[in-house]
């Protein structure tokens, strides 16, 4: 395992490369599946709950993550235990929408935004590779423009 | 942390401690593989399928007759293979009796072609964030299986072992510019086009040619002309940095005689062109057919089919027929009046985009000869016969902001990637079209990416239409209809083959074999899931067979919204049949 102490490396690269939403969990009009965010972070808090996990990170430079995971019994079934604060990890995701055009669209939706940028869990590792896991590719992706 | 994994791996080693004091498992045989030459994908073998359409005229027609209309009744399934779970559009390739699959994200299978039995298997390792992308075609040289990957990189295989062999980069990896069509071979270069986000800027809507056996560059065509050049005037001052997204998502042809790589373009983003520079302005070489010289890269001509205001690409498979030229006024309703009705011609004919539009072109200069409808259209008003230039529609124009228009074909076709066939026997070419339209609403006036075409798109049925599928058989001389098949469920790609028979399934996980004179269905079988591949048909040993890969695609699951009554599964499969 990659020492902290070593540094870790840090980056945030929003690219626009798509990754497909699972229709059960992260909708579309919350999260924009036709962009990608990598971070790479340190985890403060873990909430190991349903409806999804949720991870709370910073990154080397002192920026704050949430990464909403899937639910605990399909990481159950997958043999997914809960990563410990102070985890380094890797997380791969869908940002979040802007909150008012979210709010607009869906007036009666009751959410509290997270006070830091939240990213839908499309692939998470440790950052020394012990392990990963990637949310099943969705048999109908939503169209990005790629043909 | 700590997972679970970790125990199972160790019961794994365990496990393996005892297995080793048994026999080792028999490692497939390597496969013997006669190199593929320029001579051989010019004229391939009937009994093999060495590229997208077997043939680099793009006909997806097989000489095999040993399966015909009086035994087709009799086709049995022999062999079947799950394949990696995503999207399947793929075309299986067949030589030396062994098969190549691509899956989807750059995973390539080699399985006896008799069998299905796994001779080597290829996963190549995409960089982190890169997402597999749609396969649906590889090419083959030399001994190398070629392929587009994920990553933006061209690479050649062993076919024999799987290894790679040479790779080299297109493009920045983690641009997001893949190619999900595939390569051909023209002459020694392996030519690919790609799709292009905007994301990747202009400089990622290219085709390139490539050694065939070095992998070195040969040359890269840009779809989006630079500042000064040809074409670069027709986009009205737009910023170079905001011309997006004219790709070449599909498989070019290659007419060796001319040695012309012929291959079609798709729209910008964003479509509509109020948001761009105007409506009268052509945005080049967006929706056109191109001909580019295979040694240089260089443009011949161009023709474009219509000024794209709703994302109806026009990629598609291109097919380059020597046939008399002899349009049915009846039907056909432009005819260049140059055309002398009975004369020999080369032409590019089929339907090269999504309006489902049948054009025919000659083939040494561009110069428009007929066009015709097929499925409902409303988005050209007129083609002028003598120049070939198309007039669009005013009533489907987008002026501004949540501007809704009803306008046909939708966005899935018409026509679409699911590829038609031609056959020489009856000069006939098959094209799978869908019978739907869409309305289509404006969600920017600004040249905003992140909306990516600027619409949003409602799939709905063409007005008059309870059936989504067709096929329709149109003379590649004439353009009459010479008949039509019509069904509830999408239809998807097709072959002809020489025993009179069309062989094409459906979204709702038929696959059938239709008489090539009539249409009628001589058999049908279910496979369960979208028969979304591109079926093919070779022999070994002496023995045809018909293999189909089978599971989701985009264009089936668009096709399944409008017939709630069917419910094929998703699975990933390759299905063969022959007969007993």
């Amino acid at each position: 395992m990659r020492a902290a102490s070593a540094g870790v490396a840090v980056f945030v690269v929003v690219v626009g490369s798509s990754v497909p939403a699972a229709a059960h969990h992260s909708h579309p009009a919350f999260y924009d599946a036709c962009k990608s965010l990598t971070i790479e972070g340190k985890i403060d808090s873990v909430q190991w709950k349903n409806p999804h996990v949720l991870i709370d990170l910073t990154t080397a430079d002192g920026r704050a993550y949430r990464a909403e995971w899937t639910s605990v019994g399909a990481l159950a079934r997958r043999r997914m235990e809960p990563p410990k604060p102070g985890d380094s990890l890797v997380v791969t995701g869908n940002p979040m929408r802007d909150v008012a055009a979210i709010r607009a669209r869906f007036p009666d939706v009751k959410f509290e935004p997270s006070d830091k940028p939240v990213v839908d869990v499309t692939q998470i590792r440790d950052a020394s590779n012990s392990w990963n896991w990637t949310r099943d590719p969705d048999p109908t992706p939503l169209k990005c423009g790629e043909k | 942390m700590k997972k679970l994994m970790l125990a199972g791996a160790l019961i794994g080693v365990a496990a393996f401690g005892v297995r080793a004091q048994q026999p080792a498992a028999p490692t497939p045989p390597v496969p013997t593989i006669t190199p593929v030459t320029d001579a051989m994908l010019q004229n391939p073998d009937p009994n093999e399928w060495l590229m997208w359409r077997r043939t680099l005229n793009g006909w997806g027609f097989s000489p095999l007759d040993q399966i015909k209309r009086s035994n087709v009744k009799d086709l049995r399934m022999v062999w079947t293979h799950g394949l990696t779970v995503g999207i399947q559009e793929g075309t299986p390739l067949v030589h030396n009796g062994v098969m190549f699959i691509p899956n989807p994200g750059d995973d390539i299978m080699a399985v006896d072609a008799k069998t299905g039995d796994l001779i080597w298997e290829y996963k190549r390792k995409l960089p982190e964030g890169v997402r597999g992308k749609t396969n649906r075609t590889m090419a083959m040289w030399g001994t190398t299986l070629i392929n587009s990957s994920s990553d933006n990189f061209i690479y050649a295989l062993d076919m024999a072992t799987g290894k790679l062999v040479w790779e080299t980069p297109v493009l920045n990896p983690k641009m997001r510019a893949p190619t999900s069509g595939g390569p051909i071979i023209a002459n020694g270069k392996v030519i690919t086009g790609r799709q292009c986000q905007p994301d990747a800027t202009r400089d990622s809507c290219v085709v390139t040619a490539h050694d065939a056996k070095t992998g070195k560059e040969v040359w890269r065509f840009h779809t989006i002309p630079g500042p000064g050049e040809p074409g670069d005037e027709s986009w009205g001052g737009v910023p170079m940095e905001q011309r997006w997204h004219v790709g070449t998502w599909m498989v070019p042809s290659y007419d060796p005689e001319l040695n012309l790589v012929i291959i079609g373009t798709s729209v910008t983003i964003p479509a509509p062109k109020f948001t761009l520079a105007g409506a009268d302005k052509q945005y080049l070489f967006h929706n056109c057919t191109l001909a580019l010289n295979a040694d240089t890269g260089k443009m011949v001509w161009y023709y474009q089919h219509i000024v794209d205001h709703w994302d109806l690409d026009h990629p598609f498979e291109r097919l380059l027929v020597d046939t008399v030229v002899a349009p049915s006024a009846s039907e056909v309703r432009w005819i260049n009046p140059k055309v002398r009705p009975g004369e020999r011609r080369k032409v590019v004919t089929g339907i090269p985009g999504k309006t489902g539009v049948v054009y025919t072109l000659d083939r040494q200069t561009g110069e428009f000869l007929w066009a015709r409808t097929t499925v409902a259209q409303n988005v050209i008003s007129n083609i002028d016969p003598t120049t070939g230039r198309v007039t669009v529609n005013p009533e489907v124009i987008f002026t501004h902001l949540n501007d809704e228009r009803f306008v046909c074909p939708g966005s899935n076709g018409g026509k679409n990637w699911p590829a038609g066939a031609y056959s020489p026997l009856t000069n006939t070419m098959y094209m799978p079209l869908q019978n739907l339209c869409m309305t289509a609403t404006t969600t920017t006036d600004q040249r905003d990416p992140s909306k990516v075409y600027g619409i949003s798109m409602k799939s709905e049925f063409a007005i008059g239409a309870d059936k989504v599928g067709t096929v329709w058989a149109i003379a590649a001389d004439t353009g009459k209809t010479m008949w039509k098949h019509e069904q509830r469920a999408g239809t998807l790609s097709l072959v002809a083959a020489g025993g009179g028979l069309v062989f094409g399934g459906d979204a709702n996980g038929r696959f059938k074999a239709y008489d090539d004179k009539t249409g009628q269905v001589l058999w049908e079988t279910i496979v369960g899931s979208a028969s979304s591949g591109y079926p093919i048909t070779y022999s070994v040993g002496g023995k045809q067979y018909v293999a189909i890969i089978t599971g989701p695609s985009l264009a089936a699951n668009t096709d399944e919204r409008q017939t709630p009554e069917y419910t094929p599964a998703n699975a990933p499969n390759i299905f063969v049949f022959a007969l007993p």
